[in-house]
């Protein structure tokens, strides 16, 4: 266990419904990690559990290296965590809130906080109630980032916002926590956002890590091939690491991970009559492997 | 953040308590206002059930907050304990509710005529035996803390407050017919405050333990952890309550008994106790140096027992099917043989039956005869119609006289009942029609004539205190009268043959300890402010016995002699026991090794003085050798 933050084999269901099942992760400290999955597919939960909100119903988590059980509280003074909707106190002004907040973070630093105020342009007397959704996201970050966090959880936290505020957080906050070494988990749903940003990633589908890989080494690895043969090849392409094939006629399409040149000579072997090699987007590479 | 979580937690409740000082206030208009007279019941009706429903209000919205903004999942991701973080908000909002009692106290304490109205309220039979501040602030707290303990588990708050006030009431019904299956009594107060801590201790430790513990966000996995465990502490309260109660150690570190009636009688001293789950009668017995039991039963309400040669009188409560709670006159013998009951007020065939028995009984000083009263209001006469029962202490020779009193007088206390005449001496509190007392009449009943008449417009008569006293001959009585027109206490000897008054002192305050007859009825000895005083009916003079360098309630009795004096005085942070002789010298003077609870609780015998220490023990001193004994 090098990393920052570790998991092994978290289970966790509600009801009958299985959300995750042996579900295991390791992030690495200084870099930005990047959790996809569609809607519904547990990576609240998993983040949740994560921050002691929910219990586990099975496995372990640890940060630095030291077990976390659900009761544990001190990790979280080293966490930071943005979470996917308002979970503020609604009745409260901003100023009120930040100094409630405060009150738990023995590092907390209030010059950044009123820095960023100023920034954001958040007026500290108005109520949570009246902020908007990016208001509201901006807050969240400041009350996340005044308490000097090592380690950064976002769940879900761009999704329903405008292009310029997402564009913003992304580009600018993001970044510069990346820079400055804060490890950072970054869970969405929107592919996109996150592709320039993060150092590893991981898709999650059915409950598990169906890939957990270096994102750069990913992208680099991961192609889609485009083949022409005078008969068809779909029967005959059978190796090791077809993420998806479509065929249609003479015409088949595969993604290929990781690609090599042993699959290269493979496929050459089949002898088609064109070979088109194309890398993927990160949307691109998240369609195949959810699909 | 302790600090910020207290005022987090006032800023949410500042419309509950706005509104409870805003009732507060209107109760305050309402009583100095014209429509005081019209509004004063319905107000101490208002602030009795104001206080448990302020409380189920605030302890239900424990969790609202993070309930309605999701903010449970902000507050969780904080690095706080969540054991830590309850109780926190635990305490705040009980500090809320604690300036709301402060509140009610002093408007309770401050309006004129709600405070007599609160103390007048006759709770239903099941409360009966709760002493008020157990009504007014531990069933409050108890639901509070049920309400508190049970508003994570559910986002609808108005379903937790009824819920919780469901839960509190049932365990309250529950309680009460378990101890009656247990002891065959009902509640005492302090049975009732233990078994409610245990009752607050069971939510408190169920809803911590399913805090810390189940998942938050999945409501029927949450709600069934914590029933589970709820249910196995209220059962473990239920077997050490039981335990602890009937072994007497509760809270106490040992065997407390409290003696809230004494009585001296020949050379042994009967004391009337709570102890050990049981009101009893207990005996010292001089000779044999040792405490025997000599009645147990529900005999809390009807307080004073009569001694007379060898009989004693006492009311029991009963509780036989329909009925209910009754009282039945029981004699027994004063070693603790031949107990029966002359009334059988669950008889139909009585001639008692579903009678209500009022105040205390009186032996006439032969011990062959007992009086004692029943009484209800008539509803169109609006007369109060008492009946005064005498009869043998065998059961026959049943005589009844009818007397009719206003409608405003309550609270009958029998004093006096000299047998060789037909007048009874009797207290009576007279209220305004606001149920404000006005005054405490000293009332004399010529039975023959079935009349009566006052004797004394307002006396004291707080009998724990012994401040009105029939001397052991029954010749005289000795009280406290309040005379108006002159603004003065006067303490009087009332000649019970010819009622003959005599005031031997009087201040504008008298700030009367107790006063104790000596064994032949001629001298009367009692304590006020800072000094002691004896009066000799013989010479009619009155002497000083001791000073004290500060106003203290001290302990004071005759010895069996009727000459010497025990008197416990303070001496600088030590308390001695001091003998005085006839002459009122100081004779001996001996060192008390324990703290002295009341002053009433020391009793003077044959050569040796029986005293109570420390809520828990009576001690013998013997005079001679000055060694102390445990003796209870």
């Amino acid at each position: 266990m090098n990393g920052i933050l570790t998991i092994k084999n978290l289970s966790k269901s509600f009801g009958k419904k299985k959300v995750l099942e042996n579900f295991s992760l390791n992030i690495e400290k200084g870099k930005v990690y990047g959790l996809l999955g569609i809607n519904g597919e547990g990576k609240t939960t998993l983040i949740r559990m994560i921050m002691g909100v929910i219990p586990p119903d099975d496995g372990e988590i640890f940060f630095k290296n030291k077990k976390i059980s659900f009761r544990d509280d001190s990790y979280k003074k080293e966490i930071g965590f943005i979470a996917e909707e308002s979970i503020f106190y609604s009745w409260m002004p901003i100023k009120e809130l930040l100094s409630f907040n405060a009150s738990f973070y023995p590092k907390w630093n209030t010059r950044k906080a009123n820095e960023y105020l100023e920034k954001f342009s958040l007026d500290p007397k108005t109520k949570i109630r009246y902020l908007s959704r990016g208001m509201k996201l901006k807050l969240g970050l400041i009350v996340t980032l005044a308490s000097e966090p090592e380690f950064l959880i976002l769940d879900d936290p761009t999704s329903g916002l405008d292009v310029p505020t997402r564009h913003d957080f992304l580009k600018e906050i993001i970044k510069e926590l990346s820079e400055a070494g804060t490890t950072i988990l970054f869970s969405t749903h929107i592919v996109h956002e996150i592709e320039g940003i993060i150092d590893n990633l991981g898709i999650l589908r059915f409950g598990s890590l169906i890939l957990d890989e270096d994102f750069h080494e990913l992208k680099n690895s991961c192609m889609r091939i485009l083949l022409t043969s005078e008969e068809s090849l779909g029967d005959k392409l059978k190796f090791d690491g077809i993420i998806t094939q479509k065929t249609n006629g003479n015409q088949s399409e595969l993604v290929v991970y990781p690609w090599t040149e042993e699959k290269k000579q493979l496929i050459e072997n089949l002898k088609p009559t064109s070979m088109e090699i194309k890398p993927l987007n990160l949307e691109e590479i998240f369609i195949s492997f959810a699909s | 953040m302790f600090v910020k979580i207290l005022l987090k937690e006032w800023r949410e409740n500042i419309l509950v308590f706005s509104l409870a000082i805003i009732l507060m206030f209107a109760l305050v208009a309402l009583s100095l206002s014209n429509l005081r007279e019209m509004t004063l019941n319905f107000s101490a009706m208002f602030l009795l059930l104001f206080l448990p429903f302020a409380a189920a209000l605030i302890g239900s919205g424990g969790f609202y907050s993070e309930f309605k903004d999701n903010a449970w999942i902000y507050i969780f991701s904080r690095p706080i304990k969540k054991e830590i973080l309850w109780i926190f908000k635990y305490i705040s909002l009980l500090s809320i509710l604690l300036v709301i009692f402060l509140l009610f106290i002093l408007v309770k304490q401050f309006l004129p005529g709600l405070n007599e109205i609160l103390s007048d309220i006759d709770f239903p039979s099941e409360f009966r035996g709760i002493l008020s501040f157990s009504v007014y602030f531990v069933i409050p707290l108890i639901v509070f803390t049920i309400s508190f303990s049970i508003s994570f588990l559910y986002d609808k708050q108005f379903i937790i407050f009824f819920v919780s006030i469901i839960i509190g009431t049932g365990l309250a019904f529950i309680y009460r017919y378990y101890l009656e299956f247990v002891w065959n009594t009902y509640y005492y107060t302090g049975n009732f405050r233990s078994f409610g801590l245990f009752i607050a201790l069971s939510f408190i430790l169920a809803s911590i333990l399913t805090f810390i513990k189940a998942d938050f966000s999945q409501m029927g996995k949450k709600i069934l952890f914590f029933s589970k465990l709820v249910v196995l502490f209220l059962a473990l309260s239920l077997v050490l309550g039981t335990v602890g109660i009937a072994k007497g150690d509760l809270f106490t570190g040992g065997r407390e008994f409290s003696p809230y009636y004494s009585s001296k009688h020949l050379n042994d001293v009967y004391l009337c106790t709570y102890s050990a789950g049981a009101e009893k009668v207990i005996r010292y017995d001089s000779e044999t140096d040792k405490v025997e039991k000599v009645f147990i039963g529900d005999i809390y309400s009807s307080q004073k027992l009569s001694i007379s040669k060898n009989k004693i009188a006492l009311f029991k409560y009963t509780n036989k099917g329909r009925g209910g709670w009754k009282k039945d006159l029981w004699i027994v013998n004063i070693d603790g043989s031949g107990e029966k009951t002359l009334t059988e007020i669950h008889n139909p065939d009585s001639p008692f039956y579903n009678l209500g028995i009022y105040g205390n009984c009186l032996l006439s000083p032969d011990g062959n005869k007992v009086i004692f009263l029943t009484g209800k209001k008539g509803r169109k006469s609006k007369k109060y119609k008492i009946t005064v029962w005498r009869m043998n202490t065998n059961g026959t020779g049943i005589n009844k006289k009818n007397l009719d009193f206003p409608i405003n007088y309550t609270e009958f206390n029998l004093v006096a009942w000299p047998a060789s005449t037909n007048h009874l001496i009797l207290t009576i509190v007279e209220k305004s029609p606001t149920f404000k007392k006005v005054a405490d009449r000293l009332i004399l009943v010529d039975l023959e004539k079935e009349k009566y008449q006052i004797l004394f417009d307002d006396v004291r008569s707080e009998f724990y205190r012994k401040i009105m006293e029939v001397s052991p001959t029954y010749n005289h009585l000795g009280l406290v009268w309040r005379d108006h027109p002159e603004n003065k206490e006067k303490l009087v000897i009332l000649n019970l043959k010819t009622l003959d008054s005599k005031v031997i002192f009087e201040a504008e305050l008298m700030r009367i300890w107790a006063m104790k007859w000596s064994q032949d009825g001629e001298k009367i000895v009692f304590s006020r402010a800072r000094e002691t005083l004896v009066y000799t009916l013989a010479d009619d003079k009155l002497r000083k016995v001791s000073k004290r360098d500060y106003s203290y309630e001290i302990g004071f009795d005759w010895l069996a002699d009727g000459k010497r004096l025990a008197i416990i005085i303070p001496d600088y942070n030590e308390l001695f026991l001091r003998i005085f002789d006839e002459e009122f010298k100081e004779e001996k003077k001996i060192r008390i090794p324990y703290p002295v609870e009341r002053s009433v609780y020391l009793w003077g015998l044959d050569n040796k003085v029986l005293m109570y220490f420390n809520r828990r023990s009576l001690f013998r001193l013997d005079l001679e050798t000055e060694k102390w004994k445990k003796v209870y």
